[in-house]
């Protein structure tokens, strides 16, 4: 699968990345090559996940897991087999329906083979290009992998793109920009202070038109 | 496939001319390479971009002359692209105009394909039709009023400045070879493209040269109204002496088009300053691809490639 998963990135992600939308990075250097390491950007659409993980050489993309929430990607057997074929997903259970089940669990194995996340702490899409509220178990996650960096990355325009609830691509230039590591703080509060103003700060290197 | 011989039996103009472009690119690429070497804290103007863009379009133009100018073409509409999405990201858009903005971008590939066709009629109407008819039509149908006439002029001048500007450019490929001299549509696209470089590059040296502030304009540092003369008393010699190689211009016309593109290059450059000013976007020297960095390349041929078009198609087409 690793193979089709490099196809799928080189033949459909990157031309449609590259020339349809057409992304500039700020900051490249501070991607991590190789993990253990929290990806933690805003959500604004479907093409975020494609974004970042075409920002990896094609032989690294298979290193880089993508959270995702498993009552919407799992439902649908053919969305099911290519999110965990292709995009190569760690399911999360949002909704906790068995109590005891331990959330983290995925997350916190596919580190623990050096592997690269990627997640969004505000959890859902939203509203496109509009910072909600984040939720605090990218900070838990890295309380139990205290190895693994947060890496903040703020994101903008694929929300104008591709925003949620809408079929039709229209062409963006997308800005990325990759922030300092964030390491575990020693409380929860702290560690998501610190990302909460990491992800500020980004996104003031970026000029937003008025979209409304 | 042409080859070189043939080109220089057929067009021997074009071809003299074509390697004079490629030597003196290549002296400035490595005149410049050399003065950031040795003097890299020098204020050296940034051209480094536009250095690599000029060689993308010798490169493109080389391959139109020695195969089919069709390869040339979809260059300027993949151009074009990039320059349309450039403008509709760095502008305030609305959210209910995401179909406008995609009918929008459908202008691309009907004009364009029009000028492969080479449908004259077709490709003169069609974007005056679609931007002042099809899509306030299709905006008003989505039923948005608030801000509607501001979004309708944004969306409309960068269609004007991206799409229909570029077009009369590439179309300039498509004119046939007129007999005598041997003369077609790449010697005039080789001679608007030229000449705009040129003007561009005398409207900095004359800024530099004479900083005087009762010649400034309030909205660009670098041009002033001795960049305007300047440019023109460069660029309509040049013009003179280059057309009897590319164009079926006599002595006259040729100069009175150099006066036309030194100054409708000016124009273009400072209107697009103007809008990168009202948009608050500072430094255009270090501007990347999506801020401003592909406008900047075209801002020479918003005016000059309609006004040369229809001079050329009065006086010999």
């Amino acid at each position: 699968m690793k193979i089709l998963q490099a196809l799928f990135f080189l033949l459909v992600v990157r031309p449609l990345v590259a020339l349809v939308l057409g992304v500039k990075i700020r900051s490249g250097e501070r991607l991590p090559m190789d993990g253990p390491a929290i990806i933690a950007a805003n959500h604004n659409s479907h093409l975020d996940t494609l974004t970042l993980m075409s920002l990896w050489p094609l032989r690294r993309v298979h290193q880089v897991r993508p959270v995702a929430a498993a009552d919407y990607f799992l439902t649908n057997a053919k969305l099911a087999w290519f999110s965990l074929n292709i995009m190569h997903i760690i399911p999360i259970d949002r909704q906790r329906k068995e109590k005891a089940a331990d959330p983290l669990a995925g997350p916190s194995d596919a580190l623990a083979k050096n592997e690269i996340i990627v997640l969004f702490p505000e959890g859902s899409r939203g509203e496109p290009e509009q910072l909600s509220r984040f939720k605090s178990g990218v900070a838990r996650l890295v309380e139990r992998n205290p190895e693994a960096p947060i890496i903040p990355v703020f994101m903008y325009g694929l929300g104008k793109a591709l925003p949620r609830g809408d079929f039709l691509l229209v062409p963006f230039f997308v800005d990325v920009v990759i922030g300092e590591p964030i390491y575990w703080r020693g409380s929860v509060n702290d560690t998501m202070q610190t990302y909460e103003a990491a992800m500020r700060e980004l996104a003031k290197q970026v000029e937003m038109p008025l979209w409304e | 496939m042409v080859t070189f011989v043939q080109l220089l039996q057929n067009q021997p103009g074009l071809a003299m001319v074509t390697n004079g472009v490629i030597g003196a690119l290549a002296v400035i690429t490595v005149a410049y390479w050399l003065l950031r070497w040795f003097w890299p804290t020098q204020g050296l103007p940034k051209i480094g971009s536009r250095i690599a863009f000029l060689w993308m379009v010798t490169l493109f133009f080389v391959l139109g002359i020695l195969y089919t100018y069709k390869i040339l073409i979809l260059y300027i509409w993949f151009i074009a692209f990039l320059a349309l999405k450039e403008f509709f990201s760095m502008t305030p858009t609305r959210r209910a105009d995401r179909r406008v903005l995609f009918c929008a971008y459908l202008s691309l590939p009907i004009q364009f394909i029009f000028i492969l066709l080479e449908w004259r009629n077709a490709f003169l109407l069609f974007v005056p039709i679609h931007v002042f008819l099809v899509l306030p039509m299709v905006m008003v149908l989505i039923g948005e009023p608030r801000g509607f006439l501001r979004a309708w002029s944004t969306i409309g001048w960068s269609i004007i400045t991206t799409v229909y500007s570029l077009g009369y450019l590439a179309y300039l490929l498509v004119l046939p070879v007129v007999a005598k001299p041997t003369v077609g549509g790449s010697g005039l696209f080789l001679f608007l493209v030229g000449l705009a470089q040129i003007s561009h590059a005398a409207q900095f040296v004359f800024g530099k040269l004479f900083p005087d502030p009762r010649l400034s304009l309030k909205v660009s540092q670098t041009r002033n109204w001795a960049s305007l003369l300047g440019s023109i008393l460069v660029t309509a010699p040049v013009a003179w002496f280059v057309a009897p190689w590319l164009t079926p211009f006599t002595p006259s016309q040729a100069t009175l088009m150099g006066v036309i593109v030194a100054a409708g290059a000016f124009v273009g450059y400072i209107i697009l300053s103007a809008i990168k000013t009202d948009l608050q976007i500072k430094d255009r020297g270090t501007m990347m691809p999506g801020h401003g960095g592909i406008l900047n390349r075209i801002d020479a041929f918003i005016y000059t490639a309609p006004l040369f078009f229809f001079l050329v198609g009065a006086w010999h087409y």
